[in-house]
């Protein structure tokens, strides 16, 4: 078996099964804990809310711009930057085709490249700022910059893998590959978990503000 | 209008007696071993699917921090909200989270010490006011739990001694600052001496239980005069409780489960005793969400009346077009501090600026306002606490940079211990604008 068979097969499975395995577990293990129904009268319907927050949470309310729009900005860039290279890149929705027997139109990799190259020095950004900002320097913890590198990796080697540069093109793609399993394989374990946990935390709050009337 | 002189006078002494009550309580004796186990317990109790959910989601990006007050007014990052929940998500990564068998190789457990070091982080640092939750792009509810932090302190007998000495009065003498029943009767004759108002205590059928508060009895005597006095005018049939008029709950301020319950029921029961529909809590911002939303969990049941806090009332009376009131003359231009607990924590923003618009006054809002608004700086018990006071000042300025950015006359208030703190912030401070009282705008200003 070469690298790339092992790579694109006992080596994508298992991360795939930890990660449906892995997230399962964490979430259901949160579901676990009780959550009793208020008994107080609502001032504004809880339900419509936390649907709001979910989507109004992208953005910051305007009070807060001056101070976080920037981060914001790099923050949402990156995450638009990684979903559409993750989503549009011919070959990745070949994988996905393969996986789930869906496919949709993809992009030109003219195009899907510069992104990805910009996302990946977002991350690099990311890595900077966290070392120099005061407030993060207190707040890291080494999860934090084992995620960033694990997070990079993927993007760092398929820009590598697709413009063929460094090893051969196979030991590169299969390196991609082990890349994107170790990401998979780490998300129930550390803070990627947000990927899922975003919306119901934000769903949450939205409820509970609104429950007394508040927009959050 | 700002203090009159009778005003300044008790605010002199009863802001030196609020100030004074540090070691008015001993320490709590107790092994490190028991505190440790008994603030543990408290996070094992009381952390639910919500605090689960927001334990895991945070992603450490350290935004919450950008709508704290006292980060913003100091660049200092010990004030990191999410840093303060630092000893709670210890506890929960390694005896709850999912994955414990996992965090405890990696996750140290607490101590005293710790605990001794989150102290101040929880109490001195925080006011739980909950602006953080307004940024959090996971929408992380921090103030919620750094209530339960407070809690772990309260049961590891680490609760500062000024908010000790008050819960202990609320639970012994049922009063705060020794407002009993005898001094609510000769607060209550006096203003009738002086402003002919019908006084109601006790009064069988009423349908309305006002309540009111040691600060109101002592000291801001206007926001007590002018809800009875609207109150009167609306023709409300209403009362006072003489064994249970006390609104105040520094149980719930200081993070004291039992205080906070025993409090909250001796209201509870009287109102149902009296049959009333109506529960009107006075100019003290904490006693809305105490009333208003934690009573009913308290109680176990539905509450069989309602509850609103008297800035809701007057309001939702001019919305419906019962109450009309006499315009302010000079086409004076205030703003208006929304109270932490009764705005973000209540969600009473529209009735207060019915009232300001009913009294012709131009109302320019502060930059943050409404939901986003900042704490006066004092809020959850601090403005008592002595070891809070470099804090409380950083607060009090950030605040006020935005109500001078508004070019106000005056700054509009409906809760006592902001209220409270807005007046002490001006005595260590060149800040010289008037702090009003909503009630007391009203009173002053219903047709004759």
């Amino acid at each position: 078996m070469t690298l790339l068979d092992f790579a694109r097969g006992p080596a994508m499975q298992w991360a795939l099964i930890i990660f449906v395995a892995g997230v399962s577990f964490r979430l259901i293990g949160i579901l676990m804990f009780v959550r009793k129904k208020p008994l107080s009268v609502p001032r504004g319907n809880a339900r419509l809310a936390g649907y709001r927050t979910i989507f109004s949470r992208a953005m910051p309310n305007a009070v807060f711009r001056k101070r976080v729009g920037g981060r914001y900005i790099v923050g949402t860039l990156w995450h638009i930057g990684f979903v559409f290279v993750l989503f549009f890149f011919q070959p990745h929705i070949a994988f996905f085709e393969g996986l789930l027997g869906l496919s949709w139109p993809g992009v030109a990799n003219s195009v899907v490249m510069p992104v990805a190259g910009i996302t990946l020095i977002l991350l690099v950004l990311a890595f900077i700022h966290r070392l120099n900002d005061p407030v993060l320097k207190v707040l890291s913890d080494a999860g934090d910059f084992v995620t960033l590198a694990i997070t990079a990796l993927p993007l760092l080697t398929g820009l590598l893998a697709s413009a063929h540069v460094g090893l051969r093109y196979e030991t590169m793609l299969a390196l991609h590959l082990l890349s994107i399993s170790l990401f998979l394989v780490w998300i129930p374990f550390s803070k990627l978990m947000h990927i899922v946990l975003v919306v119901p935390s934000r769903k949450r709050l939205g409820a509970k503000m609104g429950y007394k009337g508040v927009k959050a | 209008m700002s203090m009159d002189k009778e005003m300044q006078d008790s605010f002199a002494m009863f802001y030196g007696m609020s100030q004074s009550l540090k070691g008015m309580v001993e320490p709590v004796e107790m092994s490190d071993d028991e505190r440790v186990s008994k603030a543990k317990q408290v996070f094992l109790n009381k952390i639910n699917r919500d605090m689960a959910l927001n334990l895991e989601a945070c992603v450490h990006c350290g935004l919450c921090a950008e709508a704290c007050q006292y980060y913003i007014a100091s660049d200092d990052p010990k004030y990191l909200p999410i840093g303060k929940l630092d000893l709670m998500k210890r506890v929960y990564r390694r005896e709850l989270s999912p994955f414990r068998w996992f965090h405890k190789l990696h996750t140290s457990d607490i101590t005293a010490d710790d605990l001794r070091e989150f102290q101040p982080k929880v109490f001195d640092e925080c006011t739980m006011c909950g602006r953080c939750s307004m940024l959090c792009p996971m929408g992380i509810d921090i103030a919620e739990m750094v209530h339960v932090s407070r809690e772990a302190m309260v049961e590891a007998g680490l609760m500062p001694s000024e908010l000790d000495y008050m819960c202990r009065e609320q639970d012994g003498e049922g009063t705060i600052f020794g407002a009993n029943e005898d001094l609510l009767n000769f607060r209550l004759n006096d203003l009738k001496e002086k402003h002919g108002v019908e006084i109601y205590v006790d009064k069988p059928g009423s349908e309305v239980m006002m309540l009111t508060s040691g600060l109101d009895i002592h000291l801001f005597t206007d926001a007590l005069l002018g809800t009875i006095k609207a109150l009167d005018h609306l023709k409300v049939n209403w009362t006072l409780c003489s064994h249970a008029f006390e609104a105040a709950n520094f149980g719930l301020l200081a993070g004291s489960d039992s205080t906070q319950k025993h409090v909250t029921m001796r209201i509870v029961d009287a109102a149902i005793e009296m049959g009333v529909k109506t529960v009107l809590t006075p100019e003290c911002g904490h006693t809305y969400p105490a009333m208003r939303w934690a009573a009913a969990e308290m109680s176990g049941k539905p509450l069989p009346f309602e509850v609103m806090t008297v800035s809701e009332y007057l309001g939702r009376q001019i919305m419906d077009g019962k109450l009309k009131l006499k315009k302010v003359p000079g086409n004076k231009v205030v703003t208006l501090h929304d109270p932490c607990k009764v705005g973000r924590h209540g969600g009473v923003f529209d009735e207060p600026r019915a009232v300001l618009e009913e009294l012709g006054l131009t109302l320019n809002e502060t930059e943050s306002n409404r939901e986003v608004n900042f704490c006066c700086g004092g809020g959850a018990g601090n403005f008592l606490v002595q070891s809070a006071a470099p804090v409380r000042k950083l607060g009090f300025d950030n605040k006020m940079k935005e109500v001078n950015n508004t070019g106000a006359e005056a700054l509009v208030v409906s809760c006592g211990s902001c209220r409270l703190n807005f007046e002490a912030g001006k005595l260590n401070s060149n800040e010289t604008i008037e702090i009003d009282s909503l009630a007391a705008l009203v009173g002053e200003n219903l047709p004759d």
